[in-house]
C-alpha cells in the first residue's frame, strides 16, 4: 500500500469521527491503531481557547514590573517548551562570551586599544564561562526542581533539557567567540 | 500518582500563587489539559467542556487565597470544582432543554472514566509538544474541525500535504504513548 493511500484512508477514518460516527476497519491494521488514537483527540480544545482564558484569568502577567517577566519566565523556562530552554541556554551562551561582545563594543567606539580589549579578554573569559556554566546549571536544577519529577522521569528529562540548553549555549557563546575572533580580538 | 518530592513542589507553587495571583497562570497551563480532558468526559461535547473549565479555574482563580492545603494534590480541588461547575451547567441546561444521554454518563465506573481522563489529558498534552506544522494541523483538524480542504488553504499547503503531516503527527503520537492503543 502507498503512503498515499494510506494517508487517504486515515484522513477518511477522522474525517467520519470529526462528523460524529464511528470510523469502520480501514484494511490497514496500522492505520487502524492511527485512527484508534485519534478518536481519543476527539473533542480536543479549539485552537486559542486555552491563551484566551488565561488572558481572561491572569491579563495582570502582562504588566510591567519584576513579577511580570518572571511569570512569563516561569511559563517559558519548562520541559514543555524547547524554545524557553533554548532561549534560557542562549541567555548563558551571551553571558559566557559577553566580555568577547563587550570588549568588541568597546574597541569599536574607540574607548580601549585591540591590544587592551585581548588582554582583558584573555584574563577574563574563565571567569565568564565559569560563571555561566554555575548560572547555567541554577537554571537547569531550578526547572527541575520546579516540575517536580520523579526519578525516571528527570532523567528523561534532564538528557532532553540538557541537550536543548547545552546546544544553544554552545552556539551562542561560539558565535560570541567568532565574533572578537573576526575582529583580531581573541 | 504525586511522589512525596511532587508533591511537596506543588504544595510551594501553590503557596507561591495565593499572595501573587499572576503566578496562578503556571498552575493554570499545569492543570488546563487534566481539567478540559474531564470536563470532555463528562459533558461529551467540546462546547460544555469549554464552558465548564472555563467556569472551573474562574472558581480556582478567584478562590485560590481561601484554599488551604492539606496534603492532598492540588488537582483534587481543581477536580472537585470541576465536578461542581459541571453539575451546575447541567442544571441550567436541563431548565432549558431535555437532557440527552451522553450528559448523565451514568453506566461508567469511576475507575473508567478516571482512566478516560487521563488518557484524554496524556494525548492533548502530547499535541502541544508536536512538531509546530503538525501540531497546527492536529488542532485545526480536531480543535476547529476543519476540512482537509479548509486546513490546506489556511496553512498554504497542498491537500495531499496536509495528509501526509496529520499521518505523521498521528504516529509521532503513537509512538509517544507507547503501545497502549494497539
Amino acid at each position: 500500500m502507498t503512503d498515499e493511500l494510506r494517508h487517504s484512508k486515515l484522513n477518511t477514518a477522522i474525517e467520519s469521527m470529526i462528523s460524529g460516527s464511528e470510523p469502520g476497519a480501514t484494511g490497514d491494521a496500522a492505520v487502524d491503531v492511527l485512527a484508534r488514537l485519534a478518536s481519543g483527540l476527539r473533542g480536543l480544545a479549539a485552537p486559542g481557547f486555552k491563551g484566551r482564558l488565561r488572558a481572561e484569568l491572569v491579563p495582570k502577567a502582562r504588566v510591567q514590573g519584576l513579577s511580570g517577566p518572571l511569570t512569563r519566565l516561569r511559563a517559558a523556562v519548562s520541559f514543555d517548551r524547547g524554545s524557553g530552554l533554548a532561549a534560557a541556554g542562549g541567555g548563558c551562551g551571551l553571558a559566557a562570551g559577553a566580555c568577547c561582545v563587550g570588549g568588541t563594543v568597546v574597541n569599536l567606539l574607540g574607548f580601549a586599544s585591540a591590544a587592551a580589549v585581548a588582554a582583558f579578554i584573555e584574563t577574563s573569559l574563565p571567569y565568564f564561562v565559569s560563571v555561566s556554566l554555575v548560572m547555567m546549571a541554577a537554571l537547569l536544577f531550578w526547572v527541575f526542581r520546579r516540575e517536580g519529577l520523579s526519578r525516571a522521569g528527570l532523567t528523561r528529562s534532564a538528557l532532553r533539557a540538557g541537550a536543548v540548553v547545552g546546544s544553544a549555549y554552545g552556539v551562542v557563546f561560539a558565535a560570541t567567540m567568532a565574533l572578537s575572533m573576526a575582529m583580531g580580538l581573541y | 500518582m504525586l511522589s512525596a518530592k511532587q508533591l511537596e513542589a506543588e504544595r510551594r507553587l501553590v503557596k507561591s500563587s495565593q499572595p501573587h495571583p499572576r503566578r496562578f497562570a503556571e498552575l493554570y497551563d499545569r492543570y488546563f489539559d487534566r481539567i478540559y480532558a474531564f470536563a470532555l468526559t463528562r459533558a461529551g461535547n467540546r462546547a460544555a467542556a469549554e464552558d465548564i473549565t472555563a467556569d472551573t479555574f474562574r472558581q480556582a482563580f478567584e478562590n485560590l487565597s481561601r484554599f488551604k492545603w492539606r496534603g492532598v494534590p492540588f488537582s483534587a480541588w481543581l477536580f472537585r470544582i470541576a465536578a461542581n461547575a459541571a453539575t451546575d451547567y447541567y442544571q441550567q441546561v436541563s431548565r432549558e432543554q431535555t437532557l440527552t444521554d451522553d450528559v448523565s454518563a451514568g453506566d461508567a465506573s469511576w475507575e473508567s472514566h478516571l482512566i478516560e481522563v487521563e488518557t484524554r489529558a496524556q494525548l492533548f498534552q502530547l499535541v502541544r509538544r508536536l512538531p509546530k506544522d503538525q501540531r497546527r494541523v492536529i488542532e485545526m483538524r480536531f480543535g476547529g474541525q476543519l476540512s482537509i480542504n479548509e486546513v490546506a488553504q489556511a496553512i498554504g499547503r497542498s491537500e495531499g500535504a496536509v495528509k501526509a503531516l496529520q499521518h505523521r503527527a498521528m504516529e509521532t503520537l503513537r509512538a509517544w504513548v507507547g503501545d497502549s492503543h494497539d
